[in-house]
């Protein structure tokens, strides 16, 4: 599909932990292993983690000029974020490729861009797998949408990333390669036009079951967090308010919990991974030790007999 | 408590760092922060003897580099504070002021040129000419003032501290080991008795105001996240600098206009310049002197017109090459020769002057001849 | 639509600037929470100046509704001491990891308590260079492995690992605050900033205490190891506690404890 007059120029943009870098320097690798030019350089700020991440990747037959380039010929936005942040890179002739979840906001923030391919990541990886893989089913999709790099050679570069993890637990081997045989799905059927525009398929309900979240489908589906609001859930003595736009998933308050009711939620956060919510252990106690212990403020407990903390 | 340090005109007859510490007082400076280094040391021993009596205040540090941020922390409480150094304590005052730079805080530092590299000598040079004119990891965006003799020491140092605040950029007075010890001749003034203007300084932050609530929170930063705010930063700076450079700039020319051979020089080298030219000109060669005042910003439009009219263009500098590779680039375009007379870490006399204009005068006149 | 409620941060954590900078799990966040909470009840909110160093803690440079000054790399003491020294009106405080605290500022610190400057010095100590990406701090443990000890922290090589309050205690002056606390006590490390805050303001002394922190992007460690890796290996090498409390706290009866020995 893209034909460029020189080398093909990427951006990748995500939440610093959506794994925009990992997906950069795979499909960089993969172009070099199968004999072409390549370079891929993330944008590094001072922040080790955090912020949104850029990762610039250029392949071709052409040797590479400049490590940064001003417009790309593909470009993939993963989170509000990015999208807003990739402006600058989008010339006439550019591929804009995004999550399904940002349609609205890629539509309003960019309605004149004709190649516009809207890949149901997020939601695959979360409803058919698990919600870490996302970025893999991105690499299968980008992999594929480049046209350039042969599959064989993605699988390779994935195993000399990933292959210690795999070697740890084998079962995500099998998952990682799924994520990669979706990706690749995905972008045929989207660039096929089918699917791919931006529906959302019902959001399911957390494994708290009753005690789960109260709205979980707000807003985009309720993916991921666009502002302020909490999620509100009642275990125990406490009422569990988290905020997801402040959450960044380290599960510290996990481990503080001494009823242990505290487990991962299908929600996502801040860097787009996924939030915590009670209701995995005991009921809770109200003791508070997770408000207290999270770095970011994201949790606040309230009594449920009414009592102000 | 005594508030003005001079009242009327004082003829006095001192050394350049008494000269110095005088003028810091008499410009209203609250504040120096100093570590030891000779040949700068005397201005700390005056200003700690004498600031006491009008209010000001003194802390010997650790190093230049605390030298260089206490006076940082003082510029941002909003107070006229000044720091000095020399050789090696200049190269630890960069970190400092490579700050200063870039969040616009308007230090005055005392520069007092010794021997280099590493420890040198204690007593004389020009050698940090690069080190204060683009020092740090920047774009040399300060202002330099070199002066030649007391009177200029005294002027400039009041009129640094004015600079500062006006413009917002790190200033220094780059003298030297001679400037800082020899004694001679100078009129100590107040300058509100001459009615020359002195910027005011303020606090940029601890300013009145719940912040957050009553008015925003000042957040300064000197780091950026991506290249491309830096750049933008930085952008504006520069844009500031430019803007401000044509006010600044700062020269001075003794028979220039008609000179066939046209001596450059700074600081205290330019005096020699003077009495060379005068003396080449009782002996009937067209010579001329020009020095800049300001070495940053530069005052190039000037020099290049004087050069353009010179059969030959002579920079006589303490230091190899330093000011020389300047007025090249300064005059770059331009097809009259460029000679460069450098002797690092050592004086510059008349005769020198004489002896080496004469070598050009004479090879130029002898077809004639 | 309005929020339901808004998050209970303290009002002086700049509500625009977060989600913050720091990585998910560090507890440069739980330090800052003490330290605005702190800030606000005490009454400080109006004339404290806030300022952090390089390294992690310079992504605190918007954190506050508080004046804030981003410095360099071990160069916070430096500048508020000479800001303090010209507005003492002022309460400073100077917020540095222990890379600019211990290493390249260690002169600044010596000095600072040699003269009792009253200034709070804030020190968290996640044993490692977390900006830079994870190499060996003063603070890092015997055998403990990071990008420059890939082997582990061999002490015949680069020395035991530098206890900061313990330095600091033993040149302090007599009116001077020492502590050392930890994220995983939230409650104590927050009482040793509140002593730390009135040591300056009310007795006009230096106040040093040291945070023991997480850092799960550089350790390498998830959630449970983060916490096991602090609470068993650093608050063994790292002693919790007061060292040389400050005069001023103590005749109000503060608590204040003898230095501990580990």
């Amino acid at each position: 599909m893209l034909n460029p007059q020189g080398n093909l120029k990427i951006v990748l943009a995500g939440e610093g932990g959506q794994g925009v870098q990992t997906v950069a320097e795979i499909m960089a690798e993969a172009a070099f292993r199968s004999g072409y030019q390549a370079l891929y350089i993330p944008s590094f700020g001072v922040e080790q983690r955090g912020g949104v991440s850029l990762a610039f990747v250029q392949v071709g037959r052409q040797p590479i000029g400049a490590p940064v380039f001003y417009t790309a010929d593909l470009v993939g936005a993963f989170s509000l974020r990015a999208v807003k942040k990739i402006g600058g890179y989008l010339g006439d002739e550019t591929w804009l490729f995004y999550d399904a979840h940002l349609e609205e906001e890629v539509k309003e923030l960019y309605p004149s861009l004709e190649r516009r391919v809207a890949i149901p990541a997020l939601e695959v990886a979360r409803e058919e797998m698990h919600p870490r893989v996302f970025n893999v089913v991105i690499l299968g999709a980008l992999g594929e949408a480049t046209g350039l790099l042969p599959r064989e050679a993605v699988t390779e570069a994935l195993e000399r990333q990933l292959g210690h993890k795999f070697a740890q637990d084998p079962s995500l081997r099998e998952m990682n390669y799924r994520a990669l045989e979706r990706g690749q799905e995905l972008c045929r059927l989207a660039l096929a036009g089918e699917g791919a525009a931006g529906g959302q398929g019902e959001v399911r309900r957390g494994p708290g079951g009753e005690r789960g979240p109260e709205k979980a489908d707000r807003g985009r589906g309720g993916l991921v967090p666009g502002s302020l609001e909490p999620i509100i859930t009642e275990d125990g003595q406490g009422r569990f308010y988290l905020y997801p736009a402040l959450c960044k998933g380290c599960g510290l308050c996990i481990e503080k919990c001494p009823v242990r009711t505290i487990g991962w939620a299908r929600q996502l956060g801040a860097l787009g991974t996924p939030v915590v919510e009670p209701g995995h252990g005991e009921p809770c106690i109200a003791c508070r030790q997770c408000q207290l212990v999270c770095p970011d403020c994201a949790i606040w407990i309230e009594r449920r007999d009414g009592d102000k903390p | 408590m005594e508030t003005k340090p001079i009242r009327g005109e004082q003829r006095a007859f001192m050394t350049g760092n008494e000269v110095i510490a005088w003028a810091a007082l008499a410009a209203g400076a609250e504040v120096m922060y100093g570590y030891p280094i000779t040949p700068q040391s005397e201005i700390m021993h005056y200003w700690a003897r004498l600031a006491p009596r009008y209010g000001r205040r003194f802390l010997q540090t650790e190093d230049e580099l605390a030298a260089g941020f206490t006076t940082l922390g003082a510029v941002l409480a909003g107070e006229v504070a000044f720091t000095a150094t020399a050789g090696p304590g200049n190269v630890l005052m960069q970190e400092p002021l490579s700050m200063a730079e870039m969040m616009r805080l308007p230090a005055v530092v005392i520069i007092a040129q010794r021997g280099g590299p590493s420890t040198g000598t204690v007593i004389y040079s020009q050698q940090e000419f690069n080190l204060t004119c683009y020092g740090g990891n920047g774009e040399g965006l300060r202002i330099v003032y070199s002066p030649s003799h007391h009177q200029e020491l005294f002027d400039y140092t009041l009129k640094a501290f004015h600079t500062a605040w006006k413009y917002r950029f790190p200033t220094f007075i780059l003298g030297d080991g001679y400037q800082s010890k020899m004694r001679e001749p100078v009129t100590l003034y107040d300058p509100a008795e001459r009615g020359l203007e002195v910027a005011p300084s303020r606090p940029l932050v601890g300013v009145p105001g719940t912040p957050g609530r009553d008015r925003p929170p000042v957040h300064l930063r000197n780091t950026y996240n991506l290249e491309e705010e830096l750049y933008e930063a930085l952008q504006e700076t520069i844009e500031a600098y430019d803007r401000a450079a044509p006010e600044i700039a700062e020269w001075e020319a003794y028979r220039a206009e008609d000179a066939e051979y046209l001596v450059v020089a700074h600081g205290v080298v330019a005096r020699a310049a003077r009495e060379g030219v005068r003396l080449l000109r009782d002996a009937g060669i067209r010579a001329g002197a020009f020095r800049p005042i300001t070495l940053r910003p530069f005052p190039q439009k000037e020099l290049r017109e004087m050069a353009s009219r010179a059969k030959t263009v002579l920079v006589m500098e303490s230091s190899y090459g330093q000011l020389e590779r300047e007025i090249r680039a300064q005059l770059y375009g331009l097809t009259v020769p460029l000679k460069g007379y450098r002797r690092p870490g050592v004086g510059i006399t008349p005769e020198e002057v004489v002896r080496e204009v004469q070598k050009y005068a004479t090879r130029s006149a002898a077809p004639d001849a | 639509m309005l929020p339901a409620r808004l998050p209970q941060m303290p009002e002086v954590w700049r509500l625009e600037s977060k989600p913050h900078k720091f990585c998910p799990g560090c507890g440069h966040g739980i330090v800052l929470k003490c330290l605005g909470e702190a800030v606000e009840e005490l009454g400080l909110v109006d004339r404290t100046v806030f300022a952090c160093d390089i390294g992690c803690s310079l992504l605190a440079w918007d954190f506050f509704n508080l004046d804030t000054v981003q410095t360099h790399h071990g160069r916070t003491l430096p500048v508020l001491a000479g800001l303090k020294r010209v507005r003492p009106e002022l309460v400073v405080v100077a917020y540095m990891g222990d890379g600019g605290a211990y290493a390249i500022g260690a002169q600044h610190l010596v000095a600072s308590a040699g003269r009792d400057d009253p200034v709070t010095v804030i020190v968290v100590n996640n044993t490692v260079y977390a900006m830079t990406g994870g190499q060996m701090a003063p603070t890092t443990l015997p055998e403990e492995k990071t990008e420059t000890t890939p082997y582990g922290r061999r002490v015949e090589e680069n020395g035991p690992s530098l206890r900061g309050p313990e330095l600091v205690a033993s040149i302090a002056s007599p009116g001077a605050y020492v502590a050392r606390g930890s994220v995983a006590r939230v409650r104590q490390l927050k009482g040793f900033i509140k002593k730390g805050l009135r040591a300056q303001v009310e007795g006009g002394h230096l106040a040093f205490i040291e945070a023991l922190s997480t850092c799960p992007t550089n350790w390498r460690t998830n959630a449970r190891e983060t916490w096991r890796f602090l609470e068993e290996k650093m608050h063994k090498h790292f002693p919790l506690g007061e060292y040389a409390p400050a005069q001023a706290v103590r005749e109000e009866g503060g608590g204040a404890q003898p230095p501990r020995k580990s």
